[in-house]
């Protein structure tokens, strides 16, 4: 990364040509102008780079494409011209030229790209060895979202983006290659512009109120919580590289067995300031809802409640609750503004942005704030200096949704709700009892009255310098350091007011909860790279050394408060309060040596490399894991027909994947009191002293043809990976008093498929098109599990779980089918969560100033557990409740079942409820148009109308409200449990860009 | 070259002397390591054990997944119309009990376990601890913690037993479980095993000296000493003994124990609950219209009839009239009103239990008259009822049933238990037709079953 920028802003004065130049000293001097062009287009090329080889002399053109060399001997030269998305082009200036007109061909197939192959140095695309993908800002940001993450669908073949609920501002898992863990983390590593990223996701214990935890799964997250790289503004983003396995992202070591996702934020260039303004407006619109049955008498309704349905029913009455409930279209905004510009010197960029999103149900949304400064600064020839801040503040507001136990959630509560129960407030704005649910919630009231304010204000700062000290003989060196802090501090405060009725009946009235949490990541690191070209230029060779220091901390405080005094939401308001403080630590070290060679004429790149990491999470804190790597690639020399270049290349590379904190301690539990005094109780938890990282090994092969003439590009790579040493948890019996025990041991292993197509197959200056097509395809298996097959992850085998079992997939849903003659039931696998394929098709159509972006996103064949559709059925709510003939049995009547026929099959069967969530979703679409700037009569540098969807239709015939979500939040394996989340939505934005 | 050689001479070892210098490690901030009492434990940290005994027997107590809820379903007391959860339905009721989560047929096991090996480590811990008063413990001192910790072992074993019943298959040796899972015991040895931590933890009070240097739990008020908490101890040792059938021997333990026909039938030990910071409540404390913990309909319909019309007042005192609820094809229209608040406490053991306990030794000994006496007593102070004759053992017994089933009504799965042991689930009702009769046993969970293969 830091070679990179060195390469764009310290020009080639750094280039070993001093002999050279000394000659030329007697030469005549000329002045050489010019201007860059697109070669199909006739459009300008900005910031053009020129060189003149075997000199110092280069410079980086205007915005406009002109250029102006001074001190050019007036000799036969050799000029370069070169910009990123274009392809490099060198010719000879004749001695008697002093103006001239460059035209460039693009570069479809980005072979000039230059692209991480280490952890300081890069590679052009042409030679690398590696499947890295490699978004752009203009790519990303085609339709406006509020995350990275989520703005990355479809856009990286071997990604697979899953959303935990349709609810605006976060809340995304970024899943690379497939499942790497059980046990560990699923969290990809994200480093922006060098500093590691917290990704961390606090929850917002709305579990005291939900009682969420309190069914056959305690885990805290069921909170639909956010996971904090929503903090980062993607519109402030220039690039995003997607390390997807070891074999590429081995030199981040023991943290990246999930892959790397490497952001660098937008830069400065030469030139005057430049402003860009985005003024956007919108609306998301709920895009589905389950429906609701239809009640045609009172006897019926009395039938399916008993008394209180006959009491409420009324003929011909009905009400679209979830309608209702999420029919919000209020508006959303957002508003941009960046400057840029420098000069030789100094580079800088500044943004700021504020936007709200309003969420499809009242009371909920994403609102923030954000400011971002990146200068560079050249010092001397030698030394570039560098410093990245960000500022955000966001506010997410999402009410009360996902699992629970009190039917406080608000599509849980409408499960119960017939359709003939109308929640609306009445005249004074009372809301409704609502006899259905045991606790009298009423989603409204519940959408109207709870306040649930998470509060985040993140800093994120770091400096970082390259420093060319030594240029002797044919090394060139430079050694470049990082230093950054990554700061967020995240407040949540909920209020459950006593006049909820769901609060009223309760136990204590009245409910407030305050949670703050605090990450501080510390990141340091020195690296020396070293590029050596031998005088007889056979090969070049790139070694690179350096360390790094990383620090998280987590600390964590929360206090429930409840039986409040009327009206009061401050937590000392209540009769009934706790506390709980959880802090975590984590430090780590590492280190690493690589060395690239790239040999004959640049076709043959040969690399390896190797990692070393220790961290306080191991067992042994001072042992050092080691994570090798290796890589080849070769251009073959020759082409066939429309088969201009064939690449083959194969790497191989090993990566850890931490244990968490405190997986190393058997801890007692102290936080317990009777009757206020303190005891100390055995926490069922026994650590392993000894815990190590996992390991995952990948070998990756594949190849990227360039045919017809660059124009279309085709990439095919295989994977394979084993992760061993899984840190797995074995359950000694539990009359040992310990539920579960801690240890490394296991292994599975994970293979696959990348397919990737991209071209622009028209292209000329009135029409372009583009496309890009990916095809992802992987399966698990596990190979050895040293301790009995586990249920993992969801609510039991009766309501269809996740079954770690040797030969198995690592993502099998397993459920009852049937019981066995002991009455107990046989347990199998009903469905996988592992999509069987995944599939994008990416298009933009350009003709004249109007361009037409569409990305749709086909996957097929991943199941969900349905407990939505369950939730329905046991409040006998299901708009396919009544069964249309004699009532069959399950399984008789799967796939069709109706809703009684499904519910009477419960406890014995599951698969009814295990269902395929294959779409096909038109993730984004945008259609712009460039207005010309000379029409409007204003010094304007662009000005763009534009109308983008997200999400505009999905075509699935899943019955749950959408098959992206997670009620288990980011988790390795265990997603795909759909139990009340927050209700899908499509967005829909209007926007002005304006360049000044 | 040589500037270079140095500068990456001097870099390498300025990396290597940084490691060096480099311990990562980190302790736990959030809870004290195991070994605070494995090790050299200290008289403050085996206070804290102690006190943790009694957080630990409390656990499943009153949750709604818990010992009362559940057995009290199978048992035809209760309901639960939780419907984020239909398993208190289809698995308590309609279907099998699967032993595969931790949950339903799972539960009730890893909890009493749990603190089974508190208690082993408490007693470890004394046995380590030195004499010396203030840093450690006198011999006496010593020896009240073990009667404590014996006496409440033997309450976890107990909830181990009766929910499991002839499935056992339990464990009793669980010491070393971690690495070798505890060999299986049947019943009659698992209340063997009851029968004698009771005596021992007898003989430990008996020297335990005039009070324990831990403080117990408000539950505990009136037995907080050695010598008064050996009355509780007897008074288990009473409900164990008629359990087994040795009907002579529970009447000298009850004869040792705080059993009072003249006092408070409320009298005895008790789970205490409060809304003190990291305490726990009363879960079975519901209140409001739709509530999810109803009463069975059955115990409306069996109830006796004082002399008024009106029912027993037990049945008054206990349970309320409230908005039906249909829920999964069951409908009651009655919920408890026995837990007045979240913070109420709930019995152990108290004295009406002790007088029902005599009159059913009586009846197993053939002494109708006697028991006719207790179970008088019981049905005018608890019920408001007519006296009764008892004529033959078979009446005496059917009698016996229906008082415990209303006198402990709701406060220990003493229905299904009681039921069970006289070999008369089959009576108890039925709530659909087609619907398996009543679950005799919880099985072993599965991850004991696993461990043991």
């Amino acid at each position: 990364m830091k070679l990179l920028r060195g390469m764009l802003v310290v020009p080639f004065a750094l280039l070993l040509a001093t002999d050279l130049v000394a000659q030329d000293q007697e030469v005549p001097q000329r002045t050489v102008t010019g201007s860059v062009v697109d070669d199909v287009t006739g459009q300008r090329v900005d910031f053009p780079q020129i060189e003149i080889l075997g000199t110092s002399i280069g410079t980086v053109g205007a915005e406009d494409g002109t250029f102006s060399l001074q001190d050019v001997p007036r000799r036969e030269l050799t000029l370069r011209v070169s910009r990123i998305g274009y392809k490099r082009q060198e010719f000879i200036l004749a001695a008697g030229r002093d103006t001239i007109r460059v035209r460039l061909g693009s570069d479809i197939l980005r072979i000039e790209e230059l692209v991480v192959s280490g952890r300081v140095t890069t590679v052009q695309r042409r030679n690398l060895a590696n499947a890295v993908s490699v978004v752009d800002g203009v790519e990303l940001n085609e339709v406006p979202i509020a995350t990275i993450e989520a703005a990355l669908v479809g856009k990286v073949t071997g990604a697979i983006v899953e959303q935990n609920s349709g609810a605006p501002g976060g809340g995304v898992q970024l899943t690379l290659r497939g499942v790497s863990s059980i046990n560990a983390s699923s969290d990809p590593l994200y480093v922006v512009d060098g500093v590691i990223t917290s990704n961390v996701a606090i929850s917002n214990n709305q579990e005291v109120v939900t009682r969420s935890n309190e069914g056959s799964n305690p885990d805290p997250n069921q909170q639909n919580q956010v996971n904090r790289i929503a903090d980062f503004n993607p519109e402030d983003i220039e690039s995003v590289t997607v390390l997807k396995g070891p074999s590429a992202a081995a030199i981040y070591g023991a943290k990246a067995s999930n892959g790397v996702v490497l952001i660098r934020t937008k830069r400065g260039q030469p030139g005057p300031p430049r402003f860009d303004f985005t003024g956007r407006l919108g609306m998301f619109d709920l895009s589905n809802t389950i429906g609701s049955r239809v009640f045609t008498s009172a006897d019926e309704a009395e039938a399916a409640f008993g008394a209180a349905g006959r009491t409420a029913f009324e003929r011909g009455k009905t009400f679209d609750n979830e309608a209702i409930l999420g029919g919000e279209n209020d508006a959303s905004w957002e508003g941009r503004l960046s400057v840029a510009g420098g000069d030789r010197n100094t580079s800088y960029y500044a943004s700021a942005m504020a936007e709200n999103q309003r969420g499809v149900i009242r009371n909920t949304g994403f609102k923030r704030q954000a400011l971002r400064v990146n200068l560079q600064q050249n010092v001397g020839t030698t030394l570039n200096l560098g410093v990245y801040t960000n500022l955000t503040h966001t506010q997410t507001s999402r009410g009360i949704t996902n699992n629970d136990n009190a039917l406080v959630s608000y599509w849980m509560a409408l499960a119960f709700t017939p359709s003939f129960q109308n929640l609306r407030p009445n005249a004074d704005g009372v809301y409704p009892f609502n006899p259905f649910t045991g606790s009298g919630s009423n989603p409204l009231q519940t959408a109207a009255l709870v306040e649930d304010d998470q509060d985040v204000w993140r800093l994120t700062a770091s400096t970082d310098f390259d420093w060319n000290f030594a240029r002797a003989g044919r090394h060139d060196l430079h050694l470049t350091g990082l230093a950054g802090v990554d700061f967020l501090s995240q407040s949540n405060s909920l209020f459950f007011p006593a006049e909820l009725h769901f609060e009223a009946t309760s136990p204590e009235p009245g409910t407030s909860l305050l949670n703050d949490g605090r990450n501080t990541n510390v990141n340091t690191g020195v690296s020396i790279v070293d590029n050596f070209t031998p005088a007889s230029g056979a090969f070049t060779s790139t070694t690179s050394i350096g360390f790094q220091y990383e620090s998280t901390d987590l600390e964590v405080n929360r206090i429930v408060s409840s039986n409040l005094v009327a009206g009061q939401a401050n937590v000392d308001a209540g009769t009934s309060v706790g506390v709980e403080e959880r802090r975590e630590k984590v430090r780590d070290l590492g280190f690493f040596l690589q060395e690239e060679l790239l040999l004959l004429q640049e076709r043959l790149l040969l690399s390896a490399g190797v990692r070393a990491d220790q961290s306080s999470n191991n067992g042994d804190t001072e042992k050092l894991f080691w994570y090798p790597k290796a890589a080849v690639s070769y251009r073959i020399p020759f082409g066939v027909g429309w088969l201009n270049e064939l690449k083959l290349r194969s790497a191989f590379g090993q990566t850890g994947n931490r244990p968490l904190y405190g997986q190393k301690f058997t801890p007692l539990s102290s936080g317990e009191r009777i009757a206020g005094e303190p005891g100390v109780v055995i926490q069922g938890t026994l650590g392993d002293p000894g815990i190590e990282p996992e390991r995952m090994s990948e070998i990756e092969g594949g190849f990227d043809a360039r045919l017809f003439n660059d124009a279309i590009g085709f990439e095919a790579t295989f994977f394979y990976q084993k992760v061993t040493n899984l840190i797995l948890e074995r359950t000694p019996a539990p009359s040992s008093g310990f539920a579960r025990e801690f240890f490394n041991g296991g292994s599975f292993r994970n293979q696959g498929i990348e397919l990737t197509v991209v071209g622009s197959p028209v292209r000329n200056p009135v029409f372009g098109w583009f496309t890009a097509v990916r095809f992802f395809k992987n399966s698990t298996k596990i190979t050895n599990l040293p301790v009995p097959a586990f249920e993992f992850g969801a609510f039991g085998s009766d309501l269809g779980t996740f079954k770690i079992e040797q030969g198995k997939s690592a993502t099998q849903i397993v459920g009852n089918n049937g019981l066995d003659p002991g009455g107990q039931p046989i347990i199998e696998q009903l469905g996988d969560a592992n999509p069987d394929f995944v599939m994008s098709f990416t298009n933009e159509l350009n003709y004249k100033g109007f361009r037409l972006y569409t990305l749709l996103d086909w996957r097929v064949g991943q199941d969900l557990v349905n407990l939505q559709q369950l939730l329905w059925d046991l409040g006998q709510t299901s708009p396919d409740w009544v069964s249309p003939g004699p009532v069959r049995e399950v399984p008789d009547c799967n796939p069709d079942c109706s809703g009684e026929e499904r519910i009477s099959g419960l406890g014995d069967y599951t698969q009814q409820y295990v269902q395929s969530g294959s779409f096909l979703r038109a993730s984004e679409i945008s259609v712009s148009y460039d207005l010309p700037s000379q029409v409007l009569g204003l010094n304007l540098r662009f000005l763009q109308l534009n109308l983008a969807f997200r999400n505009l239709f999905t075509i699935t015939s899943y019955a749950g409200l959408d098959p992206l979500v997670s009620n288990f939040g980011n988790k390795p394996i265990g997603r795909s449990v759909d139990v009340a989340a927050f209700p899908p939505s499509r967005a829909i934005w209007f926007s002005v860009l304006m360049g000044i | 070259m040589k500037t270079i050689g140095r500068f990456v001479l001097a870099s390498v070892v300025s990396v290597t002397v940084l490691w060096g210098c480099s311990d990562l490690t980190e302790p736990d901030f959030n809870n004290p390591s195991i070994t605070e009492v494995t090790e050299d434990p200290t008289r403050p940290a085996i206070i804290s054990v102690a006190t943790g005994l009694l957080i630990g027997t409390r656990v499943d107590a009153a949750r709604t997944n818990g010992y009362i809820s559940l057995l009290g379903i199978i048992g035809r007391e209760s309901y639960n119309f939780d419907g984020a959860d239909p398993r208190f339905v289809t698995q308590m009721l309609s279907g099998p009990l699967t032993n595969n989560a931790p949950r339903f047929g799972g539960n009730l096991w890893a909890s009493p376990y749990r603190n089974i090996q508190n208690a082993n480590l408490l007693l470890d811990a004394v046995d380590q601890i030195g004499t010396d008063p203030t840093a450690g413990f006198s011999a006496t001192e010593k020896e009240a913690i073990r009667g404590f910790a014996k006496t409440i072992q033997a309450l976890d074993f107990l909830t181990v037993v009766n929910t499991r019943d002839t499935n056992c298959g339990c464990a009793i040796d669980t010491q070393d479980g971690i690495f070798e899972p505890a060999p299986e015991a049947t019943k009659s040895e698992v209340f063997a095993h009851i029968v004698s931590l009771l005596d021992e933890a007898k003989n430990h009070l008996e020297s335990g000296g005039g009070s324990f240097p831990f403080p117990l739990s408000p539950g505990f008020a009136g037995f907080d000493s050695p010598s008064s908490f050996l009355t509780f101890n007897r008074a288990l040792k009473a409900r164990v003994d008629v359990y087994m059938m040795n009907y002579n021997q529970a009447l000298q333990s009850l004869g040792e124990s705080f059993i009072n026909a003249g006092g408070s039938l409320d009298l005895g030990v008790y789970q205490a609950y409060s809304t003190g910071p990291g305490d726990i409540t009363n879960e079975l404390f519901d209140p409001g219209e739709t509530r999810n913990i109803r009463a069975h309909p059955s115990v409306a319909t069996d109830a006796e009839l004082k002399t008024n019309g009106s029912p027993d007042d037990r049945f008054t005192r206990k349970v309320q009239t409230i908005s039906p609820r249909t829920f999964l094809d069951l409908t009651s229209d009655l919920g408890f009103q026995l837990y007045a608040s979240n913070q109420a406490s709930v019995p152990i053991i108290r004295n009406e239990e002790l007088i029902l306990l005599r009159a059913e030794a009586n009846i197993g000994l053939g002494n109708l008259g006697p028991a006719e006496a207790d179970i008088n007593l019981i049905r005018a102070t608890s019920g408001g009822l007519p006296a009764v004759t008892l004529s033959t053992a078979q009446q005496a017994l059917d009698q016996l049933l229906y008082e415990k089933q209303y006198s402990l009504l709701f406060e220990g799965g003493h229905r299904w238990i009681d039921m069970r042991r006289y070999g008369r689930l089959d009576q108890l009702p039925l709530d659909m037709p087609g619907w398996p009769p009543p679950h005799p046993a919880f099985p072993i969970p599965i991850a004991e079953v696993n461990a043991r293969n």
